[in-house]
Parts: C-alpha cells; sequence; structure tokens
C-alpha cells in the first residue's frame, strides 16, 4: 500500500487482493489489517501487504447529521428522572463503520416503550461515562448526592448502571438514605442494547413503572426469567448477580423479589419501607474497608497485609462462617488492635452460624463478628458506612442490626433454584 | 411494457454436518422432544442516521412477539443468554474447500457480521454471518456463471407455527452451519437455474460435509425483469426453481398490464387508499367473516382505489390478491374488493350503500376489511405503501414459496443497512495448516466425476449424475467395487433402495448389500431374484442361510417355472400373453418376468 494512498475512515477503495477485486468503505487499519465495508454490507479485513489500492476516492458527501439530544420527554403527570452512569439504555449502530454508540435521545427511548410518555414525563441527567468496574465509593457518595438533589423534583429516580458492580453501588446508596421521598431503581441490561434482542428496554419501563410507586427504597429492576415476561424489583441489599451473561442474573438471595412488573401492571409485596415526606441523606463513608476471599492456603502473612491500613475486614469463610485455625492468631492480634473483623459465607445462600463447630466459637473468641445472613459484598459496603456514620463502640452491634433490610430474618426462599428453568 | 429480460441469480444454502457454528452442541436433537419453552420481544436496532431497515420496521409494525422450544442440542448460547464460542473449526475448513470448489479468494482474515433479522428467527435478532471465499465461477452449459460470495453463517430457528400475534420456533436447527453460497445474475433461464443450483449443490455433497437431510439444502432465488429485484426464499425443491420463476414472470407481466390500465385512467396522479368505518352499514350482514370479526370486536372499513376496477380479479389479472397478501401479513384473514362482490354473504343492497356513501365511479374499485381498531392505521399504511409500490411498478420484495410452484408476499427487500460488526467474535486468522488441509481436500469437480463413473463402471451418464447428486457417491464406489455387475448396483441405489424406503420406512446399510451381492454371485442370482432379496432382507431383517431359504420360499426358481409351464402348455392353458399371471396365479410366488418368458419361449418352441 502506497503511503500516498493513505485513505480516510469512510473513504472508497478499491482493491486487489489476490485474485479478486474489491469494492467498498475504508473503515480502518488496526495490526496491518485494512478493513472494507463491501458493497454487500459484510466486513473483510484484508492483510495490508497482500492488497494493491486500484482506486480511491473522498467520501461521497455522506456526512452524518449532528447527534439528536432529547433529555425530555413525554407529558404524563409523574416526573421520573433517569440519571445514567454508563450503562447505556440505548444505542445507535453506526452501519458504516460499526460503531455503537449511546443514545441520549430520551424520545428514541420511549418510542419504543409505547404507552409511557403519556403517563410519565421523563428527564435526562448525565452522571457521565464511567466503567461499572471503576465505581468506587467516592463515586456513591456523588451519585448519592445527585440522587438527592433530583429527588426534590422528581416522584422518582431511575439509575442506568452496568450490571457487574450494580449490586455494591445501589447498596452504598440504599445505606445512605435513611429516608427517602421517591424510590430509586437501578436498570441495567445482560445485552447490550445495539442488539434487537436487548433486554435494557423492558428491564427500562420496568424501573421507571417501580420508580412511581411509594417504594421508598433503593432498588434494581431487572428480568425474572430468561423470557422477555416480567421484570422483578430486587432489595438492593438482598440482591446478587448470579450468573455471568444471562438476562434473570439478578436474585434476590434467601428471600423473593418485594415486586414485580408484568402486562397486568405493577405489583408490590408489603413490607418494604414506603416513601416519606422529607429525605435524610448522609453523604459519609469509610472507604478503608477490604473483602477477603479464604481459600487454604491464605497465610496469616496474607491476611495481616490485607489488613494493613483498614478499619475493617468482611472475611468470607467456609460454610456456617469458618477459615483454617492457622490464621486464629493473628486474628486474634488485629482485632485487639482495633480491627473490626467479620465473617460472612462464601455458600451465597444462607445464614452463618459460628456455634456449631469448635473452629467458628475459637474464631469469635479471637474477636470475629458473625454478620448471620448479610451478603459479603452487602457487609463490606454496610461496613464503611457504618465507620463513618456510628461510634466505633457501637460497630458489631449496629453491624448485627438490620437497618436496611440487609438480614434475612427469615430465610423464605425454600427451592435452592439457582440455574432457574 | 417495461419488461426487460429475466435476470437471475441464486443464493445456494446448505447445511453442514459438523457440530454447531458458535457453541459446542449438536446438529441434531436426540430426542423430539420440548423441555421448555421461553419467550422474547425483538426491537429493529437504528442506524447511525436513526434510519430503520424497511425490512425490520416491516416487523415491528407486526408487532409479534416470539416462543421458543428448548431441544436438546441447544444450550445457553441458542438462547441468546450466552456469548457466542468460537467457531467450530470443520464448518470452517467445510467452507474454505468449497469456496476453493468454486475458483473463489479465499480470505486470510475472517471477520463475522450481524445480519439483523426481527421475524423471530434468531434470538438474538441477528444472524451471525462471515465471508469466506469471494469472487468464484462455475462452469455450466451456459458458460460460465460467477459466484460473488461463499459465506459460512448459522442456519435460523425453525418455525412451528403461527402467522399472527405469537409465533413459534423450535431451537434444534438454529446455529448448525450453513454454507451460502450467491451468484451474479448471471443465469440465463429457469433451466439454467436448476441446473446452477444442482451444481452447486452436488460441489456440497462431493466433499463430505454436507448434511443429508430433508430440507438440508434450501435455495433463494432472486430475479429481475427490469421491475425491482424478487427475493424467493427458501426454496427447498430443485424442480421447484424453474416453476416459480416461470410463476413468477407470469405474476409481474399480469401485474404491468393491470397498472398501464390503471395507469391510462388515472394518468400519473398517485393513489391514496383512506378507509372508512363503515361498521353500521354491516351491523346486521350475514357474512360469517364480518360477523365474526363484530364478535371479536373488530371494525369494518372500507376505501375507494380509484381506477382499480376489473384489475382486482379479472382473468389473470390480480391485483386484489396483491393486497390482500399484505393484510394477511398483519395477521388477518384477508380483504374484500369489488371484483369479486356481491359473494361471501355480502348483501348486494349494503353494497350499493356503501358504493354510494364513499362515492364510486365506474372504474373505481372498493376494498371492505374487517380489522382490530387498534391496528386499521398500521394496516392502512402497509396497503397504501403496496399500493403505492404497484403503480409505480417497482415489485421489489422478498416473497415466499408456496408447494403448488406459487409465491406470496413475505416482507420487503431488506436494506444494507443490516449489517453491523459481531463484535463478540475477534477477527479470525486462518491458520496456513487449515489452507493446506483443504486445498488437499477439494472435491473433483462433477464432470470430471461424471466422467470418471461412466468410463470407470460402464454406467449411464443420467445414472452418474444421480450418484453423484444423490449423495451415493461412496457407497457405489463401495458396492461396485464388490460385484459384477454395476449397472444393477446403480438400479439398486436409485431405484430400488428408495422404493423400498418408501414401502417400509426401512433401508438396508451397506454390509449387508455386500452380502446379499456375494450371495447373488454364488447362487447366480437374476437382477429379479437380486432386488427381490434386498427387499425381503431389509423388510424382515433375515441374512444368510435364512434369507436364501425365505427367497427360494418366496420367489419361483427356473427349475419351478418349467414344471408349470411344461404342464400347462401342454394342456393349452397358457399363451405368451398370459405367462405371467397364469403363474403367479399357479403358484402363489413371485415370478421373474424376464426369466418366465424366456423359459416359455425356450420350452414352447
Ligand atoms: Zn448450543
Amino acid at each position: 500500500m502506497l503511503q500516498a494512498d493513505k485513505p480516510e475512515k469512510g473513504d472508497f477503495l478499491e482493491v486487489k487482493y489476490k485474485s479478486s477485486t474489491l469494492r467498498g468503505t475504508y473503515i480502518g487499519t488496526e495490526k496491518d489489517l485494512l478493513t472494507l465495508k463491501l458493497e454487500n454490507g459484510y466486513n473483510v479485513s484484508l492483510p495490508v501487504s497482500s492488497i494493491t489500492i486500484l482506486k480511491h476516492e473522498g467520501q461521497k458527501g455522506q456526512v452524518n447529521s449532528g447527534e439528536r439530544v432529547n433529555t425530555i420527554t413525554g407529558s404524563g403527570r409523574t416526573r421520573i428522572t433517569i440519571i445514567t452512569t454508563g450503562g447505556t439504555i440505548a444505542s445507535r449502530v453506526d452501519y458504516s463503520t460499526g460503531a455503537v454508540k449511546p443514545v441520549r435521545d430520551l424520545e428514541f427511548l420511549s418510542s419504543s416503550l409505547p404507552g409511557l410518555t403519556e403517563r410519565f414525563t421523563l428527564e435526562l441527567s448525565e452522571y457521565g461515562e464511567i466503567l461499572s468496574e471503576n465505581m468506587k465509593p467516592e463515586n456513591w457518595v456523588s451519585l448519592g448526592r445527585s440522587a438527592k438533589e433530583l429527588m426534590k423534583k422528581s416522584d422518582g429516580i431511575v439509575i442506568t448502571h452496568g450490571t457487574d458492580t450494580m449490586s455494591y453501588t445501589s447498596s452504598a446508596l440504599a445505606f445512605m438514605f435513611e429516608k427517602q421521598t421517591a424510590p430509586i431503581i437501578f436498570v441495567g441490561s445482560q445485552r447490550s442494547s445495539d442488539r434487537p434482542s436487548s433486554d435494557a428496554f423492558l428491564n427500562f419501563r420496568g424501573a421507571v413503572e417501580f420508580s412511581s410507586t411509594d417504594f421508598g427504597e433503593v432498588g434494581i429492576a431487572m428480568h425474572e426469567t430468561i423470557s422477555d415476561d416480567a421484570i422483578v424489583l430486587h432489595r438492593s441489599v438482598r440482591s446478587r448477580k448470579m450468573h455471568t451473561s444471562r438476562r434473570d442474573a439478578f436474585r434476590t438471595i434467601g428471600s423473593r423479589p418485594v415486586g414485580r412488573f408484568h402486562a397486568d401492571g405493577v405489583s408490590l409485596t408489603p413490607g418494604y419501607r414506603k416513601t416519606a415526606e422529607e429525605t435524610t441523606f448522609s453523604h459519609k463513608l469509610d472507604s478503608k474497608v477490604a473483602l477477603v476471599y479464604f481459600s487454604p492456603t491464605l497465610t496469616p502473612e496474607d491476611l495481616e497485609n490485607i489488613c494493613n491500613n483498614r478499619k475493617a475486614v468482611v472475611l468470607m469463610g467456609t460454610g456456617l462462617g469458618h477459615v483454617s485455625t492457622d490464621l486464629n492468631n493473628s486474628i486474634r492480634r488485629l482485632t485487639r488492635d482495633g480491627l473490626k473483623i467479620m465473617m460472612a459465607s462464601q455458600c451465597i445462600q444462607g445464614s452463618v452460624n459460628m456455634n456449631v463447630y469448635s473452629t467458628g466459637r475459637l474464631l469469635q473468641e479471637a474477636g470475629v463478628i458473625p454478620l448471620g445472613s448479610i451478603l459479603p459484598e452487602v457487609a463490606y459496603v454496610k461496613s464503611m458506612y457504618v465507620l463513618a456514620n456510628y461510634d466505633a463502640d457501637d460497630f458489631e452491634k449496629i453491624m448485627q442490626e438490620n437497618l436496611r433490610g440487609e438480614i434475612a430474618e427469615r430465610e423464605i426462599s425454600f427451592q435452592l433454584n439457582l440455574g432457574g428453568q | 411494457m417495461p419488461v426487460e429480460k429475466l435476470k437471475v441469480g441464486l443464493e445456494v444454502h446448505m447445511q453442514l454436518n459438523t457440530g454447531k457454528l458458535f457453541c459446542r452442541c449438536m446438529g441434531n436433537a436426540a430426542e423430539n422432544r420440548n423441555y421448555f419453552q421461553f419467550t422474547r420481544l425483538l426491537r429493529p436496532t437504528l442506524s447511525e442516521l436513526g434510519k430503520m431497515d424497511l425490512a425490520a420496521k416491516y416487523e415491528m409494525d407486526r408487532d409479534r412477539n416470539f416462543t421458543y422450544d428448548v431441544t436438546d442440542n441447544t444450550c445457553l448460547v441458542e438462547f441468546d443468554e450466552e456469548p457466542p464460542h468460537d467457531v467450530d473449526s470443520e464448518a470452517l475448513k467445510a467452507s474454505i474447500i468449497m469456496s476453493m470448489a468454486l475458483h473463489c479468494t479465499v480470505v486470510e482474515y475472517v471477520s463475522t457480521m450481524r445480519k439483523v433479522v426481527v421475524d423471530g428467527s434468531n434470538t438474538s435478532g441477528f444472524q451471525r454471518t462471515s465471508i469466506i471465499g469471494i469472487g468464484g465461477y462455475i462452469e455450466t452449459s451456459k458458460g460460465k456463471v460467477r459466484i460473488s460470495t461463499v459465506c459460512l453463517e448459522e442456519d435460523s430457528a425453525r418455525k412451528i407455527d403461527g402467522e399472527k400475534s405469537t409465533v413459534t420456533y423450535s431451537l434444534d436447527r438454529l446455529g448448525i452451519p450453513l454454507i451460502e453460497v450467491s451468484t451474479e445474475p448471471d443465469i440465463k433461464d429457469e433451466e439454467h437455474a436448476v441446473e446452477v443450483a444442482e451444481k452447486i449443490g452436488s460441489i456440497g455433497i462431493l466433499s463430505g460435509y454436507a448434511r443429508r437431510e430433508v430440507d438440508s439444502i434450501r435455495q433463494d432465488v432472486n430475479m429481475s425483469m427490469g421491475m425491482g429485484r424478487v427475493e424467493i426464499k427458501g426454496v427447498q425443491k430443485l424442480s421447484l426453481i424453474s416453476q416459480f420463476i416461470r410463476y413468477e414472470k407470469t405474476r409481474q407481466e399480469a401485474i404491468s398490464r393491470a397498472i398501464e390500465i390503471v395507469r391510462k385512467r388515472i394518468g400519473e396522479k398517485s393513489v391514496v387508499v383512506n378507509f372508512k368505518d363503515v361498521s353500521q352499514v354491516f351491523e346486521n350482514s350475514s357474512s360469517k367473516i364480518l360477523k365474526s370479526g363484530f364478535k371479536a370486536g373488530n371494525a369494518v372499513y372500507s376505501a375507494i382505489l380509484p381506477g382499480f376496477a376489473g384489475t382486482l380479479k379479472n382473468g389473470d389479472l390480480r391485483l386484489g390478491k396483491e393486497i390482500s397478501d399484505v393484510v394477511k401479513a398483519f395477521g388477518l384473514g384477508g380483504i374484500f374488493h369489488s371484483d369479486e362482490l356481491p359473494a361471501y354473504g355480502i348483501e348486494e343492497e349494503k353494497l350499493r350503500t356503501i358504493y354510494e356513501k364513499l362515492g364510486k365511479k365506474e372504474n373505481d374499485a372498493v376494498l371492505i376489511l374487517s380489522s382490530p381498531r387498534s391496528k386499521i392505521e398500521v394496516i392502512s399504511s402497509g396497503i397504501n405503501s403496496r399500493i403505492e409500490k404497484l403503480i409505480s411498478l417497482d415489485l421489489s420484495e422478498t416473497r415466499g414459496p408456496r408447494d403448488d410452484g406459487e409465491t406470496f408476499f413475505l416482507r420487503p427487500l431488506p436494506g444494507k443497512e443490516r449489517m453491523y460488526p459481531e463484535t463478540d467474535i475477534p477477527v479470525k486468522h486462518i491458520p496456513e495448516e487449515m489452507m493446506d488441509f483443504c486445498e488437499k481436500n477439494v472435491p473433483e469437480s462433477v464432470e470430471d466425476l461424471q466422467k470418471k463413473l461412466i468410463q470407470e463402471y460402464g454406467i449411464s451418464e443420467q445414472d452418474a449424475g444421480v450418484i453423484i447428486k444423490s449423495g451415493n457417491l461412496i457407497r457405489f464406489r463401495n458396492l461396485a467395487s464388490s460385484y459384477s455387475d454395476p449397472r444393477s448396483v446403480a438400479r439398486i441405489l436409485l431405484q430400488k433402495i428408495p422404493e423400498i424406503r418408501e414401502k417400509s420406512g426401512k433401508e438396508p446399510d451397506e454390509r449387508t448389500l455386500m452380502d446379499i451381492f456375494e450371495m447373488s454371485t454364488g447362487e447366480n442370482w437374476s437382477r429379479f431374484v437380486l432386488e427381490k432379496a434386498i427387499e425381503i432382507s431389509t423388510v424382515s431383517g433375515l441374512r444368510g442361510n435364512e434369507l436364501k431359504v425365505e427367497v427360494g420360499k418366496q420367489i419361483m426358481t427356473e427349475e419351478d417355472i418349467e414344471k408349470l409351464l411344461s404342464r400347462a402348455i401342454m394342456e393349452g392353458a397358457v399363451t405368451e400373453k398370459n405367462v405371467i399371471p397364469y403363474l403367479s396365479k399357479a403358484a402363489r410366488k413371485l415370478v421373474d418376468p424376464t426369466l418366465a418368458i424366456s423359459v416359455f419361449k425356450r420350452i414352447s418352441r
């Protein structure tokens, strides 16, 4: 390929490749492969060294019209604010290059959700593009603050979020809001919205519906099964992503979802906290907390290294809440120095009980706080909140207290069925 | 008439006998069982410019949801609940071999694309497809036909039922690798199309990778006569290809004549159809269709179609059918029009009221339709865009094949705006060893092979051709080399075995056939006896000595025949004309006719 021929994205090219002549739109060159979109729509990637450019013409005047931005839509009485955090709810495909871009056009989104605009006024508020796996406690705080502000003019808040860390972020907000005037509903998608089969639209619809109820908590709205049938509302502090790719990956652990939305409308199971007259919000989190997964080769040194500079550590122990007895001395020393060490279970399902075996009793004697049925990630987030907002002396008591429904006091999920159908 | 020379191109789709393309499921379900179902909605994606693919938009307007039956050869990949795995390397090899056999340039790097298909036949809403070969050709009796591309793609889910608001598919077929061979529009006529399809199909079979099941090869026929490209999708029988092309030619010519009539009447004006609710007029009509419509909550709508009288159903002018095809596609039963009314229990006096109310003039036609109120808007816009296309003689669309050789409107042609890269699958380099392997495994051309078979075995050209096409090549070679009469082998493979299968649903395996051939040589059986022996063995399962005894019981030997005949001749009870009926009646055994006649001739002399 001649240097003078250097094409630009969108240019028309005719190239000789082996014995064939190919015509198409130039997409780009990466790792010595030139990608051409042929006239029949297919992309081909050709080694730069084995092609000759026969013809090269500039773009045929196909300039993209500017992106439509429509941050408010609908004429309904219920005002819902949608905070986007990079987990996109809608995308457009650039068929010439294949790039997928997020849509900031709410009108487009609601046009594919019939009937929504008559009942709701939807308003968009961009938190910013941030990968779900890069969300940190400072982001949780600023996101909580935006939600608190936007709640003043909204009947409900919907937050779009990548699913990977959605349970962390939503649990953090759950602890920060002691009382709230409007529901906060997190929503994501397991199939990206550039696919016709995306779950994003229905999840979003469910989230909007839940956000207009009197559910005064922080929840997660996702598919109930792998069918595009019903959306369920999980209490964020009892929820967990239990599958890497299925659209019903989110599950309420040890209990049933709080709400359900399907063709007949929304139904909520009583027992949730209702929306309040005013909001009580704390912006304080202490992030000096670690979550440690016990494995047979974890040494006392490893543990001490992780605990260094931390104020609290959640251990994910085996079974009812055990770690190797080799660690007992270290644990005793660390807790004596003021570190809070807690125990949750790797089993995820079920409750920690450290009275059944002597290993558990010894660990309690060494200062470990059993956390019952609190999910490990939720315990981790809760400790940040408790460290920052309560006296150190009350730590153990508050951790074991059911602040936001994070403790399933009666386990009522009788079927241990993680796989669904 | 703007009818131009016919242009025809083909897309031949061949299923491969490997595992599925992007997961490690088997091509066939082990059990014919539906484990559970799930449902999906599909929404077309928008292009950068906010445009929606026409075919996709059409599907969205139809507003259907989809149910999928889960079979044992499916996993989360087919459910669109897990990203695709690596491409199946056997399938990749098959597609490279096919490309090489068709003289294509094989790409060194494979890019996978998503082709948006929202009719529910793919759970993801797109079909994954990659170009493997570019720019080849095949030789035919009417010159070279250029091959534009050879693609490797996933087969779609199998539709089980439902034309209306819910459609059910089985997932068993979804993800089976398909090779798609597309030709340029170099095909001369309908017979040529059949020849090209046959040739391409036989190369696939020769490669050893083609699946041998019903509907494992499907053709799409692209044709144009200057009024836009029509794609006839999913033709399964080769013989029907020519029938469909002929049907389309007639249809398009008739439309062109019908529109000429309309144009003479209305000039260049555009036609807009405006449906009015006329339920009141038909409230107590005795028409069954309208009655049951009212019961279901439908309303009756009617509209003037200016200048169309006598073109909707009049001899071979059938524009009414063109319009009702669209209505049916939206899930309604159909539409009434003035060319066929009064009929279907619709009263003449009610029609008069309507015609008057709408202001119908002599040359105008009237449409009457029973439709749910919620649907009339989208149906009306569907009818209008159909009529607009008809009167501008743009007949481009995707049509479906019917068993009777006719075609019907399926959906608008998809545009180019439906392909974008499959981001879950990185560009894959084809290793040199694989290319080498494929090069060594390119099958001989059909012509060469056919010549070779004729030379080696002395069979007819036609038999040689059928042996190759029907996937019997390897079997034929094995059997013919172990039996002294290859023509007999050809006859048995091409006629006898299909006949036995038809009758009994059973088929002999190669090992059994070889044994029977050996027995036949030892016993000096005639062709007739050999074929009967195969049939008896297949149906009853008998082999070896038992088979020999059974054959003796069922079929007359030369001695039997001689004994019976000599007596009969002496008694004057038999002439050459009734030898066979006489014998079968007298002995209640099967008679080899050739043998009987020759015995008769010998002893009656
Ligand atoms: Zn599979």
